[in-house]
């Protein structure tokens, strides 16, 4: 009797986990079997995904989706891609399709379902929102009228960075106001310069040769959508160019004048032009001229310090060299520049 | 009674003869005298007269002074020119600005006279020209046509404060009676004005559309930390102006305008990446066409589909052609500068002035500075296939090199009119008669 007792209670132990055992091995083949069947299957594990390149692309962008997996063998795989529902490209190990982005606020849903032949058919598929981030700088220096070339930052003048994002939702276009900016310079974030609707940011300038890091890390209001950028911005040295004011013409800004200059009668209006200092205008209360002829000091017209008039001797001819300095009469500011030309005169 | 009549009748016959004529001798009397008002082009200080004063009439082989018709009719063309070299030269004197209209099956090129503001009409058949305009503004740095050539904006510098002035002249009544004080320039005391209007100071640029009907043109605030670029769209048929487009950025360079949309380039150097974005000014639609080019400069086509950009080399120019959504960048394999192009109406085809040598510089920074001057030829690029032929080499057909600026097609693309930026000249090439 003892020993039927025995016997039925090892057969009830074994029952047991035999059954535990099968339930423990079905649940886990459940659930490798969802981990192929990728997000549609709503679980956590996929056995591949979709990688989108760039990231965050721009509205209008070329974008390039690849599928990466380390489960799947995708070379022997059929592979079909739908981009809004349509097919743009299918067949075997096709990992990889490139695609342009719609407009601002054109969201665009990429799927690819990949036939295999352990797994049957598995899917993945991914929405991109278009959104593009950029820094576009101005510095507070000096060109002359007319001027289509950039203004470059000198030591230590003011720099505005403003940030440029264009992001959109289903709605349409974020405003610049309804995102948050975070600036940082080098590796110092700028809390107080950084909030919701902070596009600009405005900084002093290294000195010169200097490169100044600036980065913006961007983000709507419901962190959906955020990018980052970052701009080096290098700092130059302030130039002198010098041109003819002629009395008819104006100033000839289509011809500067070199190093060696030829004054034959009469007389000739050289326009200094001072590039890239922090003044606002050329007879700037902080810029200092100081014209010489063979190392000797002239007086200069204080209201039109930039500018010199030359006139022919009555007779003979010769050579001299006449030089321009120019400081900020800032000194912090560090900004000077120098020329010296060789004029040649004759009546 | 019948040979009455026939009397009656002869005597009609030899009346209208006669008075055919006499009509007709009258006529050619007074354009061979309005021709001889020539002379003095080739000097510029004898156009320095103060506002509205007539010239007096000069004799020489020039063309002339005075408002009327100067040069030769047909066989003297300009300068002695022979009309059979397709390339020809307009002006002898520095010019700001040029345009060309179709008028009655002919083209007339206009330009702006730098040293005066005088305006001439040339007509490039057979290269008569005809002073519009002897209101004088000198010291003229840019100069745009607008409606029809009718109008134009001079543009010029107020010393010593360096502030810019931008003054509409109406070109088809150019002078009107002074009242008060001169206006415009501090030079004579004359009876008569400028006739025309004041845009705002210190407008930075300004860009018309490709008939000139409209023009964009840009101002910023003079607080640099606070300071705002407006854009403002100045119609130059009813001379209206609406403000369209504002931005915290104000390193802006217009290229591109039609009336609705702009194409708004940062301004270029070889030492910051470039920009490119088209504004919608009526649905506030933004685009971002060109990013990250260091040395951008740029030339958007009349279809706006394409865009030709240049980018800065090591001491060069890299020229390339992208489509809108700058989705591929053709490698142009020739170097010059946008700048020195001009499309075709069809969007297919292009001139440029092309270097034939590219001196090491940095680019676009020491041309735009005037510290470096190119020597062009001008070729002609079909971007469909990416063919190119050599259209014009001035050194062959001028005896001159030339770094060409300003080059624009006629409407109806026969002739292309382009300016010397070494002395200023403007000159025309005949599409039609080129070999």
């Amino acid at each position: 009797m003892k020993q039927k007792c025995f016997l039925l209670v090892i057969f009830i132990f074994l029952a047991t986990a035999c059954l535990f055992f099968l339930q423990k091995t079905s649940a886990f083949a459940q659930t490798y079997n969802e981990s192929l069947l990728g997000s549609d299957s709503g679980t956590k594990f996929k056995t591949f995904t979709i990688k989108i390149n760039p990231e965050v692309p721009d509205a209008g962008e070329e974008v390039t989706a690849s599928l990466v997996s380390v489960q799947l063998n995708l070379d022997a795989s059929n592979i079909n891609w739908t981009l809004n529902g349509k097919t743009i490209e299918s067949g075997l190990g096709k990992k990889s399709v490139a695609f342009t982005m719609g407009g601002n606020g054109e969201q665009m849903t990429i799927r690819a379902d990949i036939e295999t032949i352990e797994y049957g058919t598995v899917s993945e598929e991914k929405t991109i929102t278009p959104a593009s981030l950029d820094i576009l700088w101005e510095a507070d220096t000096y060109t002359p009228p007319f001027y289509k070339g950039k203004a470059l930052p000198a030591s230590q003048s003011t720099i505005k960075a403003i940030a440029f994002p264009s992001f959109s939702e289903k709605n349409g276009p974020i405003s610049e106001s309804q995102i948050v900016y975070r600036w940082s310079r080098g590796i110092d974030i700028d809390e107080k310069n950084s909030g919701t609707g902070k596009n600009i940011y405005l900084f002093t300038g290294g000195y010169t040769y200097n490169r100044d890091s600036i980065e913006l890390t961007a983000t709507s209001l419901d962190k959906s959508i955020s990018a980052v950028k970052r701009r080096d911005v290098v700092i130059s040295t302030p130039k002198i160019l010098l041109y003819q004011n002629h009395p008819l013409g104006g100033i000839l800004y289509e011809k500067s004048i070199g190093n060696s200059f030829q004054l034959k009668g009469g007389e000739f209006t050289l326009r200094t032009e001072p590039y890239f200092f922090s003044f606002i205008t050329r007879n700037n209360n902080d810029a200092a001229f100081r014209w010489n002829i063979n190392g000797e000091s002239l007086e200069i017209n204080p209201d039109n310090k930039s500018e010199f008039t030359l006139r022919s001797p009555e007779t003979g001819s010769g050579s001299v060299k006449l030089g321009i300095e120019i400081n900020n009469i800032d000194l912090f500011r560090l900004q000077r520049a120098s020329k010296t030309i060789n004029l040649t005169y004759s009546n | 009674m019948k040979k009455k009549y026939f009397y009656l009748i002869l005597g009609l016959i030899i009346i209208v003869a006669l008075g055919l004529f006499l009509a007709t001798y009258i006529i050619l009397q007074r354009d061979s005298t309005t021709g001889e008002e020539g002379g003095g082009q080739t000097n510029p200080f004898a156009n320095f007269f103060p506002f509205g004063k007539p010239s007096e009439p000069t004799t020489g082989t020039t063309p002339g002074q005075g408002v009327g018709t100067t040069g030769g009719t047909g066989n003297t063309p300009l300068f002695g020119q022979e009309i059979t070299n397709p390339l020809r030269q307009i002006s002898q004197t520095p010019v700001a600005g040029s345009y060309t209209v179709l008028r009655g099956g002919k083209t007339y090129a206009l330009h702006v006279e730098r040293n005066t503001g005088n305006v001439f009409e040339t007509k490039l058949e057979d290269m008569t020209q005809n002073r519009l305009s002897n209101a004088l503004i000198p010291r003229i740095q840019e100069a745009f046509f607008g409606n029809n050539g009718k109008s134009v904006v001079l543009r010029y510098l107020e010393e010593p404060l360096d502030t810019i002035k931008s003054f509409v002249l109406d070109v088809t009544n150019p002078l009107k009676p002074k009242i008060g004080s001169v206006v415009v320039s501090a030079t004579g005391t004359p009876d008569t004005i400028p006739n025309g209007i004041f845009l705002p100071k210190d407008i930075m640029n300004v860009f018309p559309t490709r008939d000139g009907s409209n023009m964009f043109y840009s101002t910023r605030s003079s607080d640099f930390a606070t300071r705002k670029f407006t854009g403002t769209a100045y119609n130059s048929i009813k001379g209206t102006s609406a403000d369209v487009f504002q931005s915290p950025f104000s390193d802006w360079l217009p290229v591109f305008w039609d009336g609705t949309t702009v194409f708004l380039q940062t301004k270029a150097s070889q030492l910051v990446p470039g920009y490119l974005y088209s504004f919608n000014t009526k649905t506030g639609g933004t685009q971002k066409i060109l990013s990250e080019k260091n040395g951008l400069t740029t030339l958007p086509s009349p279809d706006q589909q394409k865009i030709l950009y240049s980018v800065s080399t090591r001491g060069g120019i890299a020229l390339y052609l992208n489509d809108r959504k700058g989705v591929y960048g053709a490698d142009m394999e020739i170097q010059t500068l946008p700048e020195k192009c001009v499309w075709t109406n069809d969007s297919i085809y292009l001139y440029c002035a092309v270097p034939n040598f590219i001196p090491s510089a940095i680019y676009p920074d020491d041309w735009y500075q005037g510290s470096v001057s190119l020597n062009d030829n001008i070729m002609k690029i079909d971007i469909k296939s990416g063919d190119t032929t050599s259209v014009l080499i001035p050194d062959n057909r001028a005896n001159q090199q030339m770094d060409i600026i300003n080059m624009s097609l006629s409407p109806d693309e026969k002739y292309l009119t382009f300016t010397n930026k070494k002395d200023e000249t403007l000159w025309m090439y005949d599409l039609t008669g080129a070999e």
